[in-house]
């Protein structure tokens, strides 16, 4: 699917992407048939609680996890039949930033090893320029050349995710994963840090698959924003509209919890509690996996898996209700 | 809920004493690097019945504030300041009378529902133990309140579940888990350390409306520590910004979310992003990052990535200004015409 | 829980078959045979060492040896010591029960000795008691355990001029003069287990004090007691017991030294001697036992783990 707008190859494409992990009690469905496309230059937003998958999908892009079925292709090259080799350059061009910046940085690695390491790896400079790049990179991130020779926690969060940035930012790619990138930071430094991006993105030309559980932070940066529930994308379109005018059940049920300040004049609002919580990926409901949540089930929703119905240009959704011609 | 007015509470508050009064706490830690103290010099208080909610990022000492009422500090101490709860001091009281008054009159409900609960005992057993703990009560009567309880908190089979080990419930089950354990005694008092930040929104959705619930039904006081804004705004009749240590605003929620005073408590409500956030331009951040408590600026301890730092702001620290009932903000603008502060 | 016990008993029996074969072709290669042995002093011709060989059938290979031994074992026949010409089985059974209460004892000992001062290090933490403990320990845990022996042994005789009765006689026969004469071996034995047990019961019980579970159980307003013994103790126990299986292997190994020292009839003072001697069914049919010995123990202690801790019973992963 080339990109309605321009025409051109889209950068990351994945089509019906399917991982089950099979445990002594049986198949964990993580992803089922997930498809997305991420234009160049452009952020694909995936929102979902835990089970949801998305996480498993940033790992199947990156082919950090071999999919169980589905397509990929990375600027027209199809990743799941290129050889080691050519992984091997490709990877070059598509970076992930982990949620825990502590985590994923060696605690025992100085900053100028820790970035420079991709540089090694890859065989893309060597000693004084390697030195050079390195940085060229904090100072990217809006760290500076005294940084190099500390350790990564001796650090604060966000100046260690700026690191991680800098790590991803290393070997020039053109697709950064973001996965809960911001979700361990504190509130003020989450802006500092989505700003970075922001900033980044415009300058370099980046594109992201942006991963979080927080809707409000991936409607922001998000050109196109994708709803999943237990391993589907139910919804998908622009962040506001998403908000604005939710239509599928599961992403209304998820905007009216989102604890809201805005509504302070009205007096607090008591809002909507969902119901129910979500099954287990090892046993997803037959029919539509919302279904057992969901206030506005009928009977098809039980036994039938509902198809992707086009709202809009944009907008699609994956639900019974979308189907029946409104009177 | 929303029945319940500001203006009755701020009655309340002013005709009787309040159920907790904390004035001029001080927590130090010590660490191999020496001693960091992690709360300055907090003061606030928790009506019979009331929402209180603290927030702060990390490093402003609200956790440590409210482990401090019941002295569950681990290595930490009180080197100051008191806490009174129903007119009886706590800080320096035996270990004894602390011992009858946690989880019987002050229950703690904590943010990892997972690890706070012990993985070798059943459900039942954990809430039992918190009604034997402090009344003569059966083991056979202990089980049938449990069962009771878990139904109360909304947990579905409790007749079942009541046999179940924390590792077979999920997040949002374990966190009712731990609501029913703080009410076993019905408490005047419930402290929840950020007890939903650890789960999906959904969930956290849920166990806000059951504390909500129990705080209707049973007239706890709630004093809720949190991170999120949106939470304050839901839970909360009053609210208390921290940061680095020091209380720098209080007052009625309505107001300080709607026209916060202090430059700090303004510059986090921007940064955090709303259904409504413009995309094409970057968020207004707060620069810099939270002080380490070892490295604590000098004068006011937000000066140095305050949007409205003037001269005096990096000669001394402010004080806490009354700018109405209830209501404060720690910040040299409320003692200087608008003009000499070139704001 | 049923799969989780079949399973163990499944590896135990998979571990005793490999340990049969291997102990068997390894007494095999050692150099020297019984029959070389015991006509070391005579002047025994080489055609008669070679009847003597075939007679006992070692001249067929290890693998043929193996099979027939399997196939009397089976039967309940270990076969006959080269040395006194008795049934493995008489000579053995008469010593088990000797080893048995030995070990069971050093164990049991070590185990509530250092589980109580594990304890006590664990909740006196920083003080001069939690270091007193913990020196004691390292001093245990660096002296073997027949050094220690040796080094009662020898104190007892000097200071109180006593010493343990020669002759042995078991609990039956005469309960004081057994418990004199097993007190020091199992002091010996023990001690060693002591000081790790304790050491890993400190550790254990101060990260479980330092849980978030325990930060629960206080502000729910439990007893102090009931902190300490009934959960963080609790939660240790893993630990504790994963320890107790180790120790058994030091405390059958040292079975073997002590009973020599000590002149107390069990089954490690036959293994000495047999090993000496060559004495390969006695040989095999000790380590076979110690073996055996040992994998009960390992299973017995995996059932207990599931009984502990209910995460195992459910198969769930620990966090």
């Amino acid at each position: 699917m080339s990109d309605p707008v321009s025409g051109a190859v889209p950068l990351f494409e994945a089509r019906d992407l399917v991982k089950h992990f099979r445990t002594r009690r049986g198949a964990v469905q993580a992803v089922n048939g997930v498809s997305l496309t991420i234009p160049r230059g452009r952020t694909v937003g995936l929102v979902g609680e835990s089970g949801s998958g998305k996480s498993t999908v940033a790992r199947l892009a990156l082919r950090l996890l071999e999919p169980t079925s589905g397509q990929l292709w990375f600027d027209g090259t199809d990743l799941r039949r290129a050889s080691h080799a050519e992984m091997r350059a490709l990877r070059k061009r598509m970076q992930i930033v982990f949620q825990d910046p502590f985590g994923s940085l060696n605690p025992r690695m100085r900053v100028l090893e820790a970035v420079g390491e991709p540089l090694a790896v890859h065989r893309l400079a060597r000693g004084r320029a390697r030195v050079d790049r390195v940085v060229e990179l904090l100072e990217r991130v809006g760290l500076s050349a005294r940084d190099l020779y500390s350790c990564a926690h001796q650090f604060s969060g966000g100046q260690a995710q700026r690191i991680g940035i800098a790590r991803a930012l290393a070997t020039g790619p053109d697709l950064i994963v973001c996965d809960e990138a911001v979700s361990a930071l504190d509130v003020s430094v989450q802006a500092q840090v989505l700003n970075l991006l922001k900033r980044l993105q415009a300058e370099l030309g980046l594109s992201y698959l942006f991963i979080a559980h927080d809707l409000n932070v991936v409607r922001y940066m998000s050109d196109e924003v994708c709803v999943m529930y237990l391993g589907e994308i139910v919804e998908r379109g622009d962040g506001d509209a998403l908000f604005a005018e939710p239509r599928h059940p599961y992403t209304q049920m998820l905007v009216a919890a989102i604890p809201e300040f805005d509504a302070l004049g009205s007096g607090r609002r008591e809002r909507a509690v969902p119901d129910g919580e979500t099954p287990s990926p090892s046993s997803p409901p037959p029919g539509c996996r919302f279904h057992t949540r969901c206030p506005q089930a009928v009977d098809a929703c039980r036994t039938e898996v509902p198809a992707v119905h086009r709202i809009s240009a944009e907008r699609t959704a994956a639900c019974h209700l979308l189907e029946v011609p409104s009177a | 809920m929303s029945e319940r007015t500001e203006r009755t509470i701020d009655t309340a508050r002013i005709h009787s004493r309040p159920l907790l009064d904390v004035r001029g706490l001080h927590v130090e830690f010590p660490t191999p690097t020496g001693v960091i103290e992690a709360v300055a010099g907090v003061s606030f208080s928790v009506a019979a019945g009331e929402t209180v909610a603290v927030v702060g990022e990390s490093g402003s000492g609200k956790s440590v504030s409210s482990l401090a009422v019941l002295g569950l500090l681990g290595g930490g101490r009180v080197t100051a300041g008191s806490v009174r709860f129903r007119d009886s001091e706590l800080v320096g009281a035996g270990p004894e009378r602390l011992r009858t008054l946690r989880g019987a009159e002050i229950a703690m409900v904590f943010q990892n529902p997972m690890s706070s609960l012990d993985p070798l005992f059943t459900v039942g057993d954990q809430i039992g133990e918190a009604l034997r703990s402090h009344r003569a009560v059966s083991r056979r009567d202990a089980r049938a309140r449990a069962v009771e309880l878990l139904r109360e908190v909304g947990l579905p089979d409790p007749q079942r579940r009541v046999r179940s080990y924390p590792h077979e419930l999920s997040g949002g089950q374990q966190q009712r888990v731990m609501v029913a354990i703080s009410l076993a005694c019905e408490p005047a008092l419930l402290i929840a350390d950020e007890p939903t930040t650890a789960l999906d929104v959904t969930v956290e959705a849920q166990i806000l409306a059951l504390l909500r619930r129990m705080q209707r039904d049973h007239g706890t006081a709630l004093l809720f520590i949190t991170h999120d804004m949106g939470v304050v705004a839901e839970m909360a009749d009053r609210v208390l910004v921290m940061y680095a240590g020091r209380v720098v605003e209080q007052g009625p929620v309505a107001e300080v979310l709607r026209a916060p005073r202090n430059p700090y408590t303004r510059a986090l409500i921007d940064s955090i992003p709303t259904p409504t956030t413009p995309r094409d331009v970057p968020m207004p951040a707060i620069a810099g990052n939270v002080p380490h408590p070892s490295a604590m600026p000098g004068g006011c301890r937000f000066h140095p990535r305050c949007p409205s730092v003037f001269d005096r702001c990096t000669a001394s620290e402010p004080q806490l200004y009354d700018l109405g009932p209830g209501r404060s903000s720690r910040c040299w603008l409320h003692d200087v015409p608008a003009e000499v502060a070139g704001v | 829980m049923i799969a989780y016990a079949l399973r163990r008993l499944g590896y135990g029996a998979v571990v005793m078959v490999l340990v049969t074969v291997f102990v068997f072709v390894i007494m095999r290669l050692v150099p020297g045979d019984a029959v070389a042995l015991q006509l070391q002093d005579t002047g025994v011709s080489a055609e008669e060492a070679a009847a003597m060989r075939a007679e006992f059938g070692l001249d067929d290979p290890v693998w043929v040896q193996l099979a027939a031994w399997l196939g009397n074992a089976v039967r309940g026949d270990l076969g006959t010591s080269f040395y006194s010409g008795e049934p493995v089985v008489e000579l053995f059974l008469a010593r088990v029960p000797v080893t048995v209460q030995l070990g069971l004892l050093a164990m049991v000992v070590g185990a509530v000795l250092g589980v109580a001062l594990g304890i006590v290090a664990a909740v006196t933490r920083g003080t001069v008691v939690d270091s007193a403990v913990r020196l004691f320990a390292v001093a245990f845990l660096s002296v073997p355990n027949f050094v220690v022996g040796l080094l009662l042994l020898t104190f007892l005789a000097l200071w109180f001029y006593w010493s343990p009765p020669i002759v042995y006689a078991g609990p039956g026969e005469d309960f004081v003069s057994w418990v004199q004469q097993i007190a020091i071996p199992v002091l010996a034995l023990g001690t060693g287990g002591m000081a790790s047990i304790a050491r890993m019961t400190r550790s254990s019980m101060l990260e479980s004090l330092g849980s978030d579970y325990i930060r629960t159980v206080h502000a729910k307003g439990a007893r102090h007691r009931t902190v300490i013994f009934k959960h963080a103790l609790r939660n240790s126990t893993i630990a504790v017991l994963t320890l107790l299986g180790l120790e058994l292997a030091t405390v059958l190994g040292g079975t073997v030294i002590l009973e020599q020292m000590f002149a107390i009839p069990g089954t490690g003072q036959l293994i000495y001697q047999a090993v000496l001697d060559r004495d390969y069914p006695v040989v095999v049919a000790c380590t076979i036992f110690y073996a055996g010995l040992f994998v009960v123990t390992i299973i017995i202690i995996d059932l207990l783990y599931a009984l502990v801790d209910p995460r195992i019973r459910t198969g769930r992963a620990l966090s």
